[in-house]
């Protein structure tokens, strides 16, 4: 049944989705399920059945030209993607991922190491010699030796998958074939997801314990359970960006959920929003940093843009759905 | 089994026969074709659906929903009066058309 489904859908991609096409979509897969329900009933495999089934539907040219349906993209013109291509562009997205996972880790970790050299500096555990003025600014030099190469780690990683941007643009169609062997790869890694998200966002709400114990001990205790919470964070976010990574890659492969050809708009929108706002908050956390001396608690920046930019995307998801 | 380019013409005549006595929807009608003529004659899905929508552009059948039967609300289709008066005539030509054909129909033995 779920093949009659992807059948149609791998048919009607790039077609407008008014209601008359909704509608004739509807009728067809219902007699088309009819159709299969019966010859499984005459004794058919599933294969002979689903054989049959889309041998007898015909061309999908001679009822658009009845329908005199105006394919808003002719598809024809749209590259095909096969298999190999696919393949490649699943383990480069990944790649990809991966690289992005490593510089945002490198990044929040940078600010729990900041924390930690700080209040180590002020607890005189090493480096007792530096006057100061260098005191205040060496853990800003540590951080710099992070953040650098993270961020050329993220600007690499959008460089890897530039061949494919037709992919991430929505500009393709794709052969059976492609999409019945991402299918089958994105149902085995859809639970990977969930099981990835879970650890991830546990992982998030542990951190806080050490947070609450260092609080319970002392103020300087506090930075260090800051700086333990912030690692344990980084490693959470590595989880939670990589985890989801082969099975975004198949959905927008397949064109499903949030990659529907019309919904493509919305990431960009979150993507610019991303790419203005998180370089203020590094801008603030260096500023009050190196200006004010406040390494202490200008780290709580990041888990606040997190949370307001997490909330940012729901809203803005929300009331695009509403539309 | 007939090739569907021959039979082209007269796909409107089979679905309007069908629907003479009582309403009805896309795979029902697929199916009694199927049976009525022994399996000789399948007609593909999307040749069936364009027919639906040609005839109903010509108002000769009406779609309507149906109730829902199998968790499915599937689309009816009911012959109008101008598309029985559309059947007698595709009919009479239909009977023009053997005989002329027929004149040129010789046993080989």
């Amino acid at each position: 049944m779920e093949t009659i489904k992807n059948y149609l859908d791998s048919i009607f991609i790039g077609l407008p989705e008014s209601e008359e096409i909704m509608r004739l979509k509807s009728d067809l897969q219902d007699s088309m399920e009819d159709k299969y329900i019966e010859l499984k009933r005459e004794g058919k495999t599933e294969n002979e059945a689903i054989g049959i089934v889309i041998s007898e539907f015909g061309n999908i040219d001679e009822l658009l030209n009845e329908m005199e349906v105006q394919t808003k993209m002719n598809q024809s013109q749209l590259p095909t993607l096969d298999l190999e291509p696919a393949k490649e562009y699943l383990s480069l997205k990944h790649k990809s991922d991966k690289m992005v996972g490593l510089g945002v880790w490198m990044i929040i970790f940078s600010t729990s190491i900041l924390a930690f050299v700080y209040q180590a500096l002020e607890d005189n555990l090493f480096l007792t010699q530096l006057s100061g003025n260098a005191k205040n600014t060496f853990p800003a030099l540590i951080f710099l030796v992070f953040l650098i190469p993270a961020v050329a780690i993220l600007i690499y990683s959008g460089t890897k998958l530039d061949s494919y941007k037709f992919i991430e643009e929505n500009k393709f169609k794709t052969t059976l074939a492609t999409r019945a062997y991402v299918e089958n790869y994105y149902n085995q890694e859809k639970t990977k997801q969930t099981q990835g998200v879970i650890i991830g966002v546990s992982v998030c709400f542990l951190s806080l314990v050490p947070a609450l114990i260092s609080n319970m001990i002392s103020d300087d205790a506090t930075t260090y359970g800051g700086s333990i919470l912030l690692f344990m964070i980084s490693i959470a976010v590595y989880i939670l960006i990589t985890t989801g990574s082969k099975a975004n890659a198949c959905k927008q492969l397949l064109q499903i959920d949030e990659y529907k050809v019309e919904k493509s708009k919305e990431s960009k929108v979150i993507g610019i929003v991303a790419s203005i706002i998180w370089p203020i908050a590094v801008c603030i956390f260096l500023f009050t940093g190196l200006v004010y001396h406040k390494w202490e608690i200008n780290w709580i920046v990041f888990p606040l843009t997190g949370i307001l930019f997490g909330g940012f995307c729901a809203v803005y998801s929300m009331s695009t759905k509403e539309n | 089994m007939i090739s569907s380019d021959i039979i082209r013409g007269y796909n409107d005549i089979i679905i309007l026969y069908l629907l003479l006595e009582d309403s009805s929807y896309g795979y029902e009608i697929s199916k009694n074709i199927r049976q009525i003529t022994n399996e000789e004659y399948v007609m593909k899905e999307t040749t069936l659906y364009s027919a639906f929508a040609r005839l109903e552009k010509n108002g000769y059948i009406q779609s309507f929903f149906g109730e829902e039967t199998q968790g499915k609300r599937r689309t009816y289709y009911k012959i109008t009066q101008e598309g029985l008066q559309y059947y007698k005539e595709k009919c009479e030509e239909w009977e023009v058309t053997k005989e002329v054909i027929n004149k040129f129909i010789k046993e080989m033995g």
